[in-house]
């Protein structure tokens, strides 16, 4: 069976149909004529002829509807007398109509409604870059019954000095503070984060700066606000870059504004073997380092693996 | 005149085939020209020729072109394409094993099993 004539006498047939209907006639009256006349060059009269013509022809249309059938119109024409007849049947019964496509609707909306979730959250790769190798390290201690608590910061320090397992590492913690200067005491959340957070989440702050290596060492504490709180307190003024501000009785100096992490500060964190790590440490070992490791890259829509590190006494 | 032997099903598209393939021929023409050719043994529905032919051009084995009859009359001409060429000759083949077949079958003796 070849494709290409198929195709054609269906083309044939859809967009001409009164013309292939008139064809047929024609070609089927020019049989019982030719027939007729050679009944009549017999010897038969014209009527008797026609008439004799006619009734060994057979019946004309059932040898039509078999011709449509053949050259596969009926189909097409099944289709079209099928739909018509269930825009009727719809058009009779409004309410069943509306049920349906209400139902429908409904239906479909959840289903791409749900969708668009797993595609956001499980199907599409982190916004960051090589989003799928990134991977949440917990501690356990299993002598002290300790599971899934995040590491000091001298565990990270030494990690970062001397693993050859993970191309870098950053730290993290979540959490609330309480701003107190400028305007009303307010309770926020935030993150607070070492200086190199910046190289694994590469979106640029909408405005100013996110933070530089080398302020992991220094004296100051600076933060990048999250965009909604930066409309929300300062009405987005970008003037408010240089400016201080008081959380939990500490000065910071805001640098920039962010897009993302959704409406989150960003807090620099210096952990280092003089001091400064100290508070780090302690903070960290609390469980809110812990369960915001999930929470903080199910945000960003992560691929977590978890690792467990078992930390030995002493290590 | 012998009594006409029914068509056996699925061969009036061999023999339309054939008869084509003698020439350029009208429907009625084909008609003529089996009932000629098997000298009036067959017996075909003039009606049903027609479903055949277009299902045959539909399939691509046949091609059709509008000219005028022996007395001046718009007819339908048909004619075989390559692929019906082909076709036919399959089809030929086919039937030619298949009658060997049936006549091999048919004509077994018991002392032959």
């Amino acid at each position: 069976m070849r494709l290409g004539s198929q195709i054609r006498s269906w083309m044939r047939a859809v967009m001409g149909r009164a013309r292939m209907e008139s064809d047929m006639d024609t070609e089927l009256r020019f049989h019982m004529e030719a027939y007729a006349d050679d009944l009549q060059r017999q010897g038969v009269a014209h009527e008797e002829a026609l008439r004799r013509a006619r009734i060994e022809f057979g019946g004309v249309e059932r040898a039509k509807e078999k011709c449509r059938e053949a050259r596969g119109v009926s189909f097409l024409e099944t289709l079209l007398q099928d739909l018509r007849y269930g825009m009727r049947a719809l058009a009779k019964s409004p309410c069943f109509t509306a049920i349906a496509v209400l139902t429908l609707a409904l239906g479909i909306g959840a289903n791409t409604a749900i969708f668009n979730v797993v595609n956001a959250t499980l199907l599409q790769p982190l916004p960051i870059r090589e989003g799928s190798r990134l991977v949440v390290i917990w501690i356990s201690n299993l002598e002290h019954g300790w599971s899934r608590i995040g590491p000091a910061g001298q565990d990270y320090l030494d990690w970062k000095e001397q693993s050859k397992s993970f191309d870098d590492l950053f730290m993290f913690e979540h959490g609330t503070g309480t701003v107190t200067a400028p305007g009303e005491p307010e309770q926020v959340a935030g993150l607070r984060v070492t200086t190199n957070f910046g190289d694994f989440f590469g979106s640029k702050p909408v405005v100013g700066r996110t933070f530089r290596l080398e302020e992991g060492a220094g004296r100051h504490n600076y933060a990048v606000l999250g965009y909604g709180y930066w409309q929300r307190k300062f009405a987005g003024d970008p003037s408010v870059l240089g400016r201080g501000m008081t959380l939990n009785g500490e000065e910071y100096t805001i640098i920039g504004e962010r897009k993302r992490p959704v409406d989150v500060r960003w807090l620099r964190a210096a952990p280092d073997r003089r001091g400064g790590g100290g508070e780090l440490r302690s903070r960290a070992a609390r469980d809110a380092g812990v369960s915001a490791g999930g929470a903080a890259l199910r945000m960003t829509r992560a691929k977590v693996f978890e690792f467990t590190v078992c930390k030995r006494e002493g290590a | 005149m012998d009594k006409q032997l029914e068509l056996l099903q699925g061969t009036l598209d061999m023999l339309i085939l054939k008869a084509a393939s003698l020439g350029p021929l009208h429907g009625y023409g084909i008609l003529l020209r089996i009932q000629q050719i098997s000298k009036d043994r067959l017996e075909i529905q003039q009606g049903s020729l027609y479903p055949a032919l277009y299902r045959l051009e539909h399939q691509g084995w046949i091609t059709s072109e509008w000219g005028e009859s022996e007395n001046k009359r718009k007819a339908k001409y048909y004619q075989l394409t390559m692929a019906g060429k082909r076709r036919l000759l399959t089809e030929t083949e086919n039937w030619n094993r298949m009658a060997e077949v049936i006549a091999g079958i048919l004509g077994t003796k018991p002392e032959e099993v």
